[in-house]
């Protein structure tokens, strides 16, 4: 008997935190969904958890995105052709190698200036620089303090939306990169 | 006599260079005792290059040179050589390798890029994302000033000038709101934008209050955080 009134009292929640991210769209912060349930962020984690899971399992046309302790409801990329077909929207944009080989030493090395990452490159990169902020994927994060005080750079949500990471600790890892952290000096 | 090697689009100097070594499948470690040198300037040779990325292709070529003739010369007797420099060899290898690594990022980065390419995403609901907006429809000049002078009677009027009037100095100087501002963050950890406008100060305070705000985020001591469109704006020590 009580299993069934804890699992009536989960749909509830579920379907609460599904309308308050159906209406507003953008990421939700989840501070204000516990919030507004009167819960802490602690008890909702495993609750919005176990959401994105049913979401994922049964491959709905919904999806839950829980990044950087937001949420927000996007569409299940399966269904990208049904939708193109209704509303001839494209895909979104794909990144071109040379935005994506910067946008990828910033994701790693953050904060990194830019002539850090042409260090790395062995080329020019403001060009690919001004796309990635144009896309708001990279965002200025402070300034270094060296000669010239140049911008230190860093990524945004909109960085791991792109790329459908929940944080900065789902980027893929590559064994060879741990040693040579720090390595470059010129 | 030089053969050609066909090569994909390469990004730079190093890219061109990891390409030859895989062409050739050559360890990275092994290409001054290839012929990866030679291949690499025959390639540039033939390429028309802008002067931007010219000097970089060039500057490749110049190190390539460098280490050969270097490999031709006998190695300086020990302690010659100057302990904490590190070879052009084993720079050259070592920005290699590093930038081997991040191409294999990016080949994981762009997939998924590609996993998450087909998502839309829902534009937020107008009658929410309005709330904090001003409607101008069907309002004229008039109005909108009516409505602002209305604002500037909140902030505290001068008393009725006298004819003859002294010019004095501000009572309050920018320097001392920064202090202002920072001895309120050090008390607290975040201030929201209007806590820093409370108190019914006059007109001039506000602004200089307000120019206190902007040159301490100029200066990185704090910074203004707005979590999503329409929310309150807080001011938190750059420190945290």
């Amino acid at each position: 008997m009580c299993e069934t009134t804890d699992l009536k009292k989960k749909r509830k929640l579920f379907n609460i935190i599904e309308a308050i991210l159906f209406i507003a769209g953008e990421p939700v912060p989840l501070r204000d969904i516990a919030d507004a349930l009167e819960m802490t962020e602690l008890e909702l984690v495993p609750l919005v958890e176990e959401m994105g899971r049913r979401y994922a399992g049964e491959e709905r046309g919904i999806q839950l995105l829980y990044f950087n302790d937001k949420l927000q409801l996007c569409t299940h990329e399966m269904y990208a052709p049904f939708i193109q077909r209704i509303f001839h929207t494209e895909t979104e944009f794909t990144l071109t190698q040379a935005s994506l080989e910067t946008l990828s030493i910033i994701a790693y090395r953050q904060p990194v200036t830019r002539a850090e990452i042409e260090a790395v490159r062995g080329v020019k990169c403001d060009y690919s620089l001004s796309i990635l902020a144009e896309h708001g994927l990279i965002r200025e994060v402070g300034r270094k303090d060296t000669i010239g005080r140049p911008k230190l750079l860093g990524t945004t949500d909109a960085f791991l939306k792109h790329f459908g990471l929940s944080s900065l600790a789902d980027l893929p890892t590559v064994p060879e990169l741990l040693p040579t952290e720090n390595a470059i000096t010129e | 006599m030089a053969y050609s090697v066909k090569l994909d689009q390469f990004e730079g100097p190093l890219d061109l260079l990891l390409q030859l070594i895989d062409k050739h499948k050559v360890a990275i470690e092994d290409i001054f005792v290839s012929r990866i040198t030679e291949q690499y300037l025959s390639c540039i040779e033939g390429m028309s290059l802008d002067m931007d990325n010219a000097s970089a292709f060039l500057s490749m070529a110049a190190t390539l040179l460098y280490i050969k003739s270097r490999a031709l010369l006998p190695a300086p007797p020990e302690g010659i050589m100057k302990e904490e420099e590190e070879d052009p060899e084993q720079a050259l290898i070592r920005r290699l390798n590093e930038y081997r690594a991040y191409k294999q990022l990016c080949l994981a980065l762009r997939n998924h890029e590609q996993a998450a390419l087909g998502r839309y995403f829902k534009l937020p609901e107008e009658t929410f994302a309005g709330r904090k907006e001003v409607e101008f429809t069907g309002v004229d000049a008039g109005a909108l000033l009516n409505a602002f002078t209305a604002v500037l009677r909140r902030a505290k009027t001068p008393a009725p000038r006298p004819q003859v009037r002294e010019i004095r100095r501000e009572g309050i100087t920018v320097t001392q709101c920064m202090n202002r501002i920072t001895g309120h963050l050090a008390k607290k950890k975040r201030l929201s934008f209007d806590e820093l406008f409370e108190g019914g100060a006059s007109r001039m305070e506000y602004i200089l209050t307000f120019v206190a705000l902007l040159e301490l985020i100029y200066e990185n001591r704090v910074t203004a955080v707005q979590e999503g469109r329409g929310a309150k704006l807080f001011i938190m020590d750059a420190g945290n």
